[in-house]
């Protein structure tokens, strides 16, 4: 990084003054952003077009984005400096191993705009990428969580925008354009095309965010090593030197003599200088034990700029105390999130009603092993006890169970005796006529109160035994 | 039944057969809504319809009216209809010089209360209330309406700014909630014929139909139904799939006990329709959707989704076990 060639001015600015540069950055220099964003996430589209179920195709592109935004950033760290744009210094970036952790461990960190331009652009070990992430965003870390919020809602905007641009200049009226976006938005229906579609308005909101977030990021992070590492001063000072470079060659070679002086002055300056750091004055230490979970607030907390994170010391009951609020703060997102799993199912599954399917629960392999051992006995014990409706009852359940198992016709247990009919519609003419006989006997039995005789009985029993009872 | 069963079960059969095919002669398709209305008519209900104007629905009320040369009449709900002017008011006679009684509109076998929802509350509870207590009171004079009596009221599904939707508790006295659609291509074409054949006018004409049963006969109807059996597991069904209604997720406001008894009483006409002297499941299914569909109120979940209550009716449907024993 030359920091001659910087365009931007540097100064301190605040969180809002940050993100306010990190637009017009964007802005300024949008086209070669987005095709630098374009080069990398391209094929990452076709690739995720190749999957059959959108979820996975939506869940392929998303997981990628920090290997796209990895580009934004190369390119506006190389535009920033007044430099060339290549797609080799674009693709510098991949050179990074810890690229890898924020496509599995850190996926999910809020703070992926501030960190990436220190893990990219600094080439660190990890131990000191680690303590100087720590140490330049100690006092200010919030407008990293902002930009990742307003990324999101900004996302979720554009592809809401885009759905409902489409539906409402493609369809005639109102109604049929909110039923298409609504249609296009219940993502467990969706159809190819409006899949394919969907993906694309993702797609497009995805790259226009993307140089956004990079490029505030990026912005904080310049304003984070100006507020601490003083680069506005090294810069004003690097223009002194260039503009007084001459006059202090021309000074060195006519007055040769102060060279001597000047050494001799700077030894007793030094030698007062350490006598004064060494005083106890300058060497006063406070030892603050906080919190774990406080260690990165410690500045605020106790108004201290410049303690070194690994002179914070952390307590060991304060240590247990953060594992446990991490603890129950991860359980609870688990429950929630389980929860929330759980809702959506049983609320939104597979039918509009989902509380109890008790058409479904039953499988027939259950439903059979729900008849007593031995049905035609049980059948017939029944009628000689006089228990008719108890006969014919076993009799037409067993003939249903055992033509559903036989046949699949898929009945369930909500299905009336007429639907039980009409869904053995066509299945073997002997035993669907047995089913219709014995359906006919167990009605009147059961709503006509009538009783039906025993040669009837005994008729439809034979029957039952022989086309629709198991051999 | 008694051993005349056979003969009041042929007499049900062949009055509802009749009824339903001499309404059939002007009002072209709509089946689903026809059986409905002759269900419920027998069943001593009203009926909320809900269409689109041009859908055929005074058609309708004239031709079933027609059936028993019963009298009809037609109330346009707007804005500015007062109670009065659906039950009736006394008027200062100068003649004769005392007040005499004018009945209202709602003096008839057939009313037909077209765009109900126009009218403001007062006046809908005005006619709700008559369609309940089946009398009028005018000034501490009380009338008893026609018998037969059946109320018919029109909701339009569109145009709904400026209107006063129906309360849930005045939805519930409607026996049932039909809905009318646009016919089919083919049956159109078959109305378009009818009305315009060999004549200038571009309405069907009810003058052809006959009178095919008598009042007293539909009294008779009324009371053969009354003695169609309901066995107590299929009473059981129908309660069931109404106290689901309460307890599903989707829905927000159940249907009440008056949907259980509707449901039996529909039922068993519709038992009758199919010559049975007694109801099996598949009458309170058949009955289901016209019964439950004013009487439950969706989550707004569901209704941001665009899942109609008839979707949800048949998904509650399939989660209510059928009876088996």
């Amino acid at each position: 990084m030359q920091i001659e060639q910087l365009q931007v001015a540097l100064k301190p600015r605040t969180m809002w003054e940050c993100a306010d540069l990190g637009t017009k950055l964007a802005l300024r220099w949008f086209p070669s952003l987005a095709i630098a964003w374009l080069l990398i996430a391209l094929p990452f589209l076709f690739i995720a077009m190749q999957f059959e179920r959108f979820l996975i195709q939506l869940l392929f592109l998303w997981w990628f984005k920090p290997l796209y935004e990895r580009t934004v950033l190369m390119a506006l760290s190389i535009l920033i400096f007044d430099g060339r744009l290549t797609i080799r210094g674009i693709l510098r970036g991949f050179t990074d191993t810890r690229l890898w952790f924020y496509l599995t461990l850190f996926r999910f960190s809020w703070r992926r705009s501030e960190n990436t331009p220190i893990d990219a652009l600094e080439e660190l070990d990890f131990t000191t990428q680690s303590q100087r992430r720590q140490w330049l965003y100690a006092s200010d870390n919030r407008i990293a969580v902002i930009v990742t919020s307003f990324g999101l809602m900004i996302e979720a905007i554009i592809v809401l925008a885009l759905i409902a641009l489409f539906y409402f200049f493609t369809q005639s009226d109102f109604n049929s354009a909110y039923a298409g976006a609504l249609k296009i938005l219940n993502i467990n229906e969706i159809g190819k095309q409006e899949s394919t579609f969907l993906l694309s308005a993702i797609f497009i909101a995805m790259g226009v965010s993307a140089v956004f977030y990079v490029s505030v990021g990026f912005a904080t992070y310049l304003n984070r090593r100006t507020i601490k590492e003083g680069w506005d001063l090294e810069l004003g000072f690097k223009k002194i030197v260039n503009r007084l470079g001459v006059l202090v060659l021309s000074a060195a070679l006519v007055l040769p003599g102060l060279e001597a002086i000047a050494r001799e002055s700077a030894s007793d300056v030094e030698a007062v200088l350490s006598e004064v750091l060494d005083a106890p004055e300058f060497n006063q230490t406070k030892t603050i034990t906080v919190p774990e979970h406080l260690s990165e607030y410690v500045h605020d907390l106790f108004r201290v700029e410049d303690v070194e994170p690994s002179r914070i010391q952390v307590g060991i009951g304060s240590r247990v105390v953060s594992w446990i609020l991490k603890f129950i703060l991860i359980s609870s997102l688990i429950v929630a999130f389980v929860f929330l799993i759980y809702k959506f199912h049983a609320t939104y599954g597979s039918g509009v009603l989902r509380r109890r399917a008790k058409g479904s629960d039953f499988t027939q392999s259950i439903r059979v092993k729900s008849l007593p051992a031995n049905v035609l006995q049980t059948i017939q014990q029944h009628w000689l006890n006089q228990e008719i409706r108890e006969s014919l009852s076993l009799l037409y359940s067993a003939s249903v169970i055992y033509v559903d198992a036989k046949f699949t016709c898929n009945i369930k247990e909500c299905d009336t005796e007429g639907e039980c009919i009409r869904k053995t519609r066509d299945i073997q003419a002997d035993a669907r006529d047995t089913l219709l006989e014995i359906t006919q006997l167990w009605m009147q039995i059961a709503y006509a109160k009538a009783t039906p005789s025993e040669e009837r009985f005994r008729s439809a029993l034979q029957r039952f035994e022989k086309h629709v009872a198991p051999a | 039944m008694n051993s005349d069963t056979n003969d009041e079960l042929q007499f049900a059969t062949d009055a509802l057969q009749k009824i339903a095919s001499t309404i059939r002669q002007v009002f072209i398709g709509q089946e689903s809504v026809v059986n409905d209305l002759l269900r419920c008519f027998v069943a001593s209900g009203h009926v909320l319809l809900e269409g689109v104007p041009g859908l055929g629905k005074t058609l309708l009320v004239r031709a079933l009216a027609a059936c028993f040369s019963g009298k009809t009449g037609r109330i346009q709900f707007t804005p500015d209809l007062m109670p009065s002017d659906i039950t009736g008011h006394s008027i200062f006679n100068m003649k004769e010089g005392k007040f005499e009684v004018r009945k209202g509109p709602i003096f008839t076998n057939i009313l037909l209360a077209d765009e109900i929802n126009r009218a403001p509350a007062k006046t809908q509870a005005a006619l709700l209330e008559v369609m309940q207590e089946q009398r009028v009171s005018i000034d501490d004079i009380t009338f008893q309406v026609e018998s037969p009596f059946m109320v018919l009221a029109t909701q339009n599904p569109i145009e709904q700014d400026g209107t006063y939707p129906l309360p849930e508790a005045e939805l519930d006295r409607f026996m049932i909630k039909s809905l009318i659609s646009y016919p089919d291509e083919a049956t159109e074409a078959r109305i378009v014929e009818l009305a315009t054949h060999g004549k200038y006018s571009t309405s069907l004409n009810v003058d052809v139909i006959e009178p095919c049963v008598s009042v007293d006969e539909i009294n008779r109807l009324r009371q053969i139904t009354t003695s169609v059996e309901v066995d107590e597991s299929v009473l059981s069904y129908a309660v069931r799939i109404v106290r689901e209604t309460r307890v599903a997720s989707g829905i927000s406001r159940g249907a009440s006990p008056r949907a259980s008894i509707a449901a039996i009483v529909m039922a068993r006409v519709a038992a009758l329709q199919e010559a049975r002297t007694y109801v099996i499941p598949d009458d309170v299914k058949a009955v289901a959707l016209p019964v439950l569909r004013h009487r439950i109120a969706l989550t707004t979940d569901l209704e941001i989704e665009g899942k109609s209550t008839d979707t949800v009716i048949e998904d509650l449907l399939a989660q209510v076990e059928a009876p088996r024993s």
